[in-house]
């Protein structure tokens, strides 16, 4: 050891080097080995002594703390008191240390503290806490350093991530949590919520300071440390974690904090609530204090729980709330934009939101109803409501985060709602009383948010069209998709005035454009032109999502209160009705001539919106069904049925298909709108009555008769999805004499496309042009379109005809063997058809042809990009990286998941059953795949899938496997058991568990000589079987190192623990050899009663396994059922891992 | 003339992985400065802006590899006037590891201005959904989603740490610092191979614009 001024100097200069670029590696070793030194202590003692420079103190500091927590075994405990009160006088005596210096000093204390906690006398335990209490009852600088000091002593003792690692075990910092929670936490917290009333009290009796943290520090620091521990999560009273789970909670969303019942005292007494109320407005010039005070605000407001003692008291607490945040409301959001700096004003409303959400959230409607001033406040969160609105429009910068806070708001006005509607069938009619007033109540506000709400977007749309649009490829549906769907909730609550509303909207803008469309017919695009189509949009959206659900389903149904609406009006006044007559008059005013000049007039964006408009409009309305409704609205019926009901919906379809085509001319080069329009079409397949309307209509073999003519006009990127569209459609036509002649249509026109690409790819000057290339892309997408529209009804016809082309596809890969973007389309190609096509409907020979093909395509990928060098970096920058590869993978899994052809093949021998192709498949497949491509989570997840369920549905056929393929399938296992992404690791053991079940029961039928249990295992399977076992012996030791060792996701503890008792059974010699070894390895020092506590934890475990009989009995075989966790065995688990895990893992 | 324009430190952490050094890459000075002190395991790039109130520098510590080689980890910290915190939107791992990164950051910065950028936000399948996101509202950091590869959003964070270390809301860049043009980014290594390839390839005439490998 240098000598203590030599060390001085030494960390100086490498302090001052460390700045620079040249010297900073160097300096940075000097650091880090004068750190990692034995015996420090004195050393950093002497060198905080000397040293004036902070980045000095910073790294002697920072040395104690790390050799305290490497050597705390060799310290007396009169050395550590020592030390500590050296640490704190330190702090006293060096007022103008830099904060950064002082911090990693009682971050040092607190360490130090919270080391010794569990072997400390509580007299000991409470020394510092005394010292606190001494400190916070003397000058402004002792109070300074107490409150500091008190706060990191709860950041150490915290589980918020906050504490160091110390490398003790996951008890110990449980233990000394619930320790410290229990004796010191609630007495700091009145600590500091004295000196914070001591400092409001100045504030009021002084107004006009300087609020600053420099200038009142007091304020700042008792803040900061009223916040940390609000923000404590209480051991007591909240959720139980799995033992060793060193979690940082503070990243899960929704975290609810519950106080126990002891704190009552403190925090259920308004004074708490109200003097954080008063200081509010006062800390306002401060951000930071500003920031806190509003998160203490927000846990208050949220109080809930066994905090409260009775109903009267909660009343009381909400009362307060209400009054409290009326008075914010009053101060802070009445004030506009203008008068304060942007960023405090939305980061002070959003808190405000967030304040109203957490009084809202934790008490029943009736509860609420009690309160007296409930209605009151709620007009006001209304007025709020809208005014977030207001300032949102003004703001288009800051909309963003004003628009927030008006979600949050939104979001607790349709939890209100449905909290309501949910009521008034309570069985208590006083519920159901007060859940019926309250409705009444939304029905009012609603409208008024609605109303503020269709305004806003309006006034918005000036400034979206004048910003530089920062196109996020997103359309509005998309990104305000949650948004949107909460103001229909509300809008639907009194449709009468919201469609009113929209109805004088649109009809004034609709006569608007028309009258323009009329008069000007220069082709201009004047400003308010612009504006008026981006209104149109908007309307149209909002209207899209008040009409309907996005319903996913067959049946879309028509929102209940319009229906209603709609039963109570004139067929002639009827609002639902009028609103889509009015839209389509705008469909029919903006559908034209592409050449005509009034087409330039008009925006893609309008036509996309109306598109989009119909394909969800069309699920709901189009050829309704009164049948699924109790009582549907007769004028709906008479407008939107089919004939045979009496209504107009055939003329409605007609109408759409001449619009379709018109549309496709007009907007033939914008693909965005093309592919909307396709949707439409699809959308008319997926309901039986729109589809079977379209099929009778005459005006479809004319609209087929259309795509056929126009698609090579058609931009090539439509091509796929409009003949997967077509081809939906078709195969559903009244006859298949019919079905065959539209099919004819369509595959007559690939096949001649296919035909001039075939010609030219065979000649070697040719093919790399890029035109072939485009052509030869084109063509495979044309009949990747017919694969998507594959389905039991239309298979064998589209069998028949790609089938016949199945070679000239292969031999593309090899054509193109440096073209990855056609070998992509060709697997893409392959992965469709098998995902789509009914195998089962076509013959075996059909189906051993197409099993032959895919081989082919295999060998053939295989042969052109084995060994080819790819650029990692480039790869990884893109979208999706290994794109071959990935498809490839989902192939295979197709392949894996067709239902039914493994049992129609066995019929017929030398078949090529589907596990051939896969397993062919992986060999080929397994070499290309490398450590990085798995570093890519979708890769990953997909290669897993892959592995796991060839594993778990042919266990059988893995032991024929050669021994290189079998060690690479299990080390890909392996990989998988600890993967970060939950899902990977779950099929994973999902897998093992498989495995080890085929093993035991395979084991079990060789040895009581029994035919062969499990089909495909042979009668040599003994020594086979062998071969098994090492993988068998691998994966019962990593399950029990992830159990008892590595961070576990709690989620993943039932197929952990399943695969854990599998692998038992199968490997039950090895087992407890295994424990012993695992023990031995662990990095806890293993004290006699650890040993005791920790072979008690192995013996209780045994009451999951499988009981020995039923393990045993030759003539059953073990299944899933027999590992899976029951409650029982999931309780012996989790007691199992607490017993375990809390001693075993270190942080 | 360098030493009178305002300078700031500003720490870059983040997993590794998550795009720290493409976003600072993104800014040509920066990749120009970057040249001086390519070498070490911190890197230093000073990156200027152009403001209504003159330039601007913000000297920007990009910790990359930190976490793999260790180093002084919080010693970088030290004097750090503002901070990005970095996580990937494709990967949920790096979003919780974000309070740790805060954490560490903040005991020796204490009450600087941080922004944390969601990276990547380009790509469309997005792990980290914006809901999720709610980090930043408890510690009151701004967020913004980001993409280093597309530009999307790169000069947000810069902008608001400046308004926030100037102490004026109507701070503007007045014009566009120079940008890498987006999907320009050249690796070394594809270079590489590139050339490899034209070499070998040259028997047989490639397309002229055939970029793909």
């Amino acid at each position: 050891m240098m000598d203590y001024s030599t060390a001085l100097v030494t960390i100086e200069k490498a302090c001052a080097e460390a700045q620079h670029p040249a010297t900073r590696l160097e300096a940075e070793k000097v650091l880090l080995e004068f750190k990692n030194s034995p015996n420090i202590v004195p050393v950093c003692q002497y060198i905080l002594e000397h040293s004036k420079q902070p980045q000095v103190q910073f790294h002697a500091a920072s040395g104690i703390t790390g050799a305290i927590v490497r050597e705390y075994g060799l310290y007396q405990k009169q050395d550590i008191r020592n030390l500590q009160n050296y640490l704190v006088a330190y702090n006293l005596n060096h007022p103008g240390l830099v904060f950064w210096v002082s911090k990693q000093i009682y971050q040092a204390i607190a360490v130090i503290s919270k080391r010794g906690w569990l072997e400390d006398s509580p007299e000991e335990q409470d020394v510092v806490f005394n010292s606190i209490m001494q400190l916070l009852s003397m000058g402004e600088e002792e109070k300074k350093v107490g409150l500091s000091l008190a706060s990191a002593l709860v950041d150490e003792f915290s589980s918020r991530g906050k504490a160091s690692s110390v490398g003790l075990t996951w008890e110990f910092h449980h233990k000394t949590k619930l320790s410290f929670e229990e004796r010191h936490l609630r007495l700091i917290f009145e600590a500091s919520l004295r000196i914070l009333l001591d400092q409001l009290q100045d504030l009021i009796a002084h107004p006009g300071q300087d609020v600053s943290g420099k200038q009142k520090p007091l304020l700042g620091l008792s803040i900061h440390l009223a916040d940390s521990i609000l923000q404590w999560d209480f051991a007591s009273t909240n959720q139980r974690v799995l033992a060793g789970t060193f979690e940082d909670p503070e990243n899960d969303t929704g975290r609810i904090i519950t106080y126990p019942a002891s704190w009552r005292s403190v925090l259920v007494n308004g004074d708490v609530l109200s003097m954080f109320f008063k200081l509010f407005p006062l800390v306002q010039d401060d951000n930071i204090m500003t920031h806190r005070v509003r998160q203490c605000l927000i846990q208050l407001c949220g109080l809930h729980g066994e905090i409260f003692a009775n109903e009267e008291s909660i009343r009381h607490h909400i009362s307060g709330v209400m009054k409290g945040l009326l008075e914010l409301i009053a101060t802070v959001a009445a004030l506009s934009s203008d008068e304060c700096l942007q960023a405090d004003y939305t980061d002070n409303l959003i808190s405000i939101t967030e304040m109203i959400r957490q009084l809202l959230s934790y008490h029943s409607i009736q509860m609420m109803c009690s309160v007296e001033d409930t209605f009151g406040f709620l007009s006001q969160v209304a007025q709020l409501t809208v005014h977030c609105l207001s300032e949102a429009s003004k703001l288009p910068e800051e909309s963003e985060s004003v628009m927030d806070a008006f979600d949050q708001l939104l979001v607790t006005w349709v939890k209100l709602v449905h909290d309501a509607q949910a009521g008034l069938t309570d069985r208590n009619s006083h519920a159901a009383q007060h859940a019926s007033r309250l409705l009444h109540f939304f029905h009012g506000v609603s409208y008024n948010i609605v109303e503020k709400y269709i305004d806003t977007r309006l006034e918005l749309a000036q400034f979206i069209v004048t910003m530089d649009e920062e196109d996020d490829g997103f359309a509005d549906w998309e990104t305000y998709n949650d948004q949107l769907i909460s103001i229909a909730a509300l809008a639907r609550l009194d449709p009468h005035r919201t469609l009113i509303r929209l109805q004088t909207l649109l009809h004034e803008r609709i006569e608007g454009l028309k009258s323009f469309l009329k008069t000007n017919q220069d082709g201009s695009m004047p400003t308010h032109l612009v504006y008026l189509q981006e209104h149109l949009h908007w309307l149209i959206v909002i209207t899209g999502y008040v009409f309907t659900d996005d319903n996913r389903s067959e049946t879309a149904m028509v929102p209940e209160t319009l229906n209603e609406l709609s039963a109570g009006q004139g067929a002639d006044q009827d609002q639902v009705v009028d609103i889509f007559t009015k839209l389509m008059g705008l469909l029919d005013a903006v559908s034209l001539d592409p050449i005509s000049p009034q087409a330039i007039s008009c925006s893609p964006q309008v036509s996309l919106s109306l598109f989009w408009f119909l394909e969800r409009w069309t699920k709901t309305f189009l050829m309704i069904n009164p049948e699924n409704y109790g009582k549907l609205s007769p004028n709906l019926v008479g407008a939107y049925a089919d004939s045979a009901r009496g209504g107009h919906g055939q003329a409605i379809l007609e109408f759409l298909i001449s619009k379709i085509r018109k549309n496709f001319i007009m907007w033939n080069a914008d693909s965005d709108v093309l592919v909307q329009i396709i949707r439409v079409m699809t959308s008319f397949s997926l309901s039986s009555s729109a589809r079977s309307a379209l099929l009778k209509s005459d005006q479809f073999p004319p609209l087929i008769q259309f795509f056929i003519d126009h698609l090579s006009e058609l931009p090539e990127v439509v091509h796929n999805s409009l003949i997967q569209s077509l081809a939906g459609i078709i195969s559903y036509s009244p006859s298949e004499q019919m079905s065959a002649h539209y099919f004819s249509l369509i595959s007559g026109t690939i096949e001649s496309r296919f035909r001039n690409v075939q010609q030219n790819i065979h000649n070697s000057s040719q093919y790399q042009d890029a035109k072939v290339v485009e052509q030869v892309m084109n063509s495979l997408e044309m009949f990747d379109g017919l694969a998507l529209a594959a389905s039991d009804a239309n298979t064998p016809l589209i069998f028949a005809f790609c089938s016949q082309y199945f070679e000239s596809f292969v031999q593309l890969v090899q054509i193109y063997h440096s073209f990855p973007e056609v070998q992509i389309l060709v697997l893409r190609l392959f992965t469709d058809m098998t995902k789509h096509f009914e195998l089962a409907t076509l013959s075996i020979d059909h189906v051993n042809y197409y099993h032959t093909c895919l081989m082919n395509l295999l060998q053939t990928f295989s042969a052109a990009n084995l060994g080819v060098k790819r650029a990692t970096a480039w790869e990884e920058a893109d979208d999706e990286p290994y794109q071959d590869v990935s498809i490839v993978l989902e192939l295979l899994l197709n392949v894996l998941e067709v239902f039914g052809v493994d049992q129609m093949l066995r019929q017929s021998p030398n078949s090529i059953l589907p596990s051939t192709v896969v397993f062919s498949g992986v060999n080929i497949l397994l070499p290309m795949i490398k450590e990085n491509m798995l570093k890519i989570p979708r890769l990953c997840t997909a290669y897993i899938k892959l592995i796991s369920k060839l594993v778990e549905s042919y266990p059988a056929r893995l032991i024929e496997l050669p021994p290189e393929l079998l060690s690479n399938l299990m080390m890909s296992l392996e990989f998988g058991m600890d993967n970060n992404v939950i899902e990977v690791a779950h099929m994973t053991y999902q897998a093992i568990t498989a495995m080890a079940l085929y093993a035991h029961n395979a084991a079990k039928g060789a040895s009581a000589g029994t035919a062969t249990i499990h089909n495909g295992g042979s009668n040599n399977s003994n020594a086979h079987l062998t071969a098994l076992q090492p993988h068998l012996d691998r994966f019962l030791k990593l399950t029990f190192e992830h159990l008892l060792f590595k961070p576990f996701e709690i989620e993943l503890v039932d197929v952990a623990g399943s695969c854990a008792l599998a692998l038992v059974c199968a490997r039950h010699e090895s087992y407890g050899q295994l424990i012993q070894e695992l023990l031995a390895a662990s990095e806890t020092p293993l004290t006699p009663e650890l040993q005791e506590r920790l072979s008690s934890s192995f013996m209780h475990l045994q009451e999951a396994f499988p009981s020995q009989e039923h393990v045993l009995a030759s003539n059953q075989a073990m299944t899933m059922r027999d590992v899976a966790m029951t409650a029982h065995r999931r309780e012996v688990f989790m007691r199992f891992l607490m017993g375990v895990r809390g001693v075993l893992r270190v942080k | 003339m360098a030493t009178e324009v305002p300078t700031f430190k500003l720490v870059l952490v983040g997993d590794g992985g998550t795009g720290k050094t493409t976003f600072v890459k993104r800014h040509l000075t920066g990749e120009f400065e970057k040249k001086y002190i390519a070498t070490l395991g911190v890197e230093v790039h000073p990156l200027h802006f152009h403001t209504n109130f003159g330039t601007i520098c913000f000297n920007t510590w990009d910790t990359a590899g930190q976490e793999k080689f260790g180093g002084l980890r919080d010693g970088y910290y030290i004097n750090g006037q503002c901070g990005i915190i970095m996580f990937d939107l494709t990967s949920r791992i790096t979003y919780k590891n974000v309070p740790n990164w805060h954490r560490d950051l903040v005991r020796v910065c204490e009450n600087i201005p941080i922004v944390l950028c969601g990276n990547k936000v380009d790509i469309k399948e997005r792990k980290v959904k914006p809901k999720a996101i709610d980090f930043h509202r408890k510690k009151s950091l701004q967020y913004y989603d980001i993409s280093a590869k597309s530009n999307y959003n790169f000069e947000k964070p810069f902008l608001w740490l400046a308004r926030k270390l100037i102490g004026n809301q109507n701070l503007d860049f007045v014009a566009s610092p120079a940008l890498a043009p987006p999907e320009a980014e050249i690796d070394p290594a594809l270079i590489a191979t590139y050339n490899q390839e034209l070499e070998s390839a040259a028997a047989q005439p490639l397309p002229e614009e055939d970029d793909d490998l």
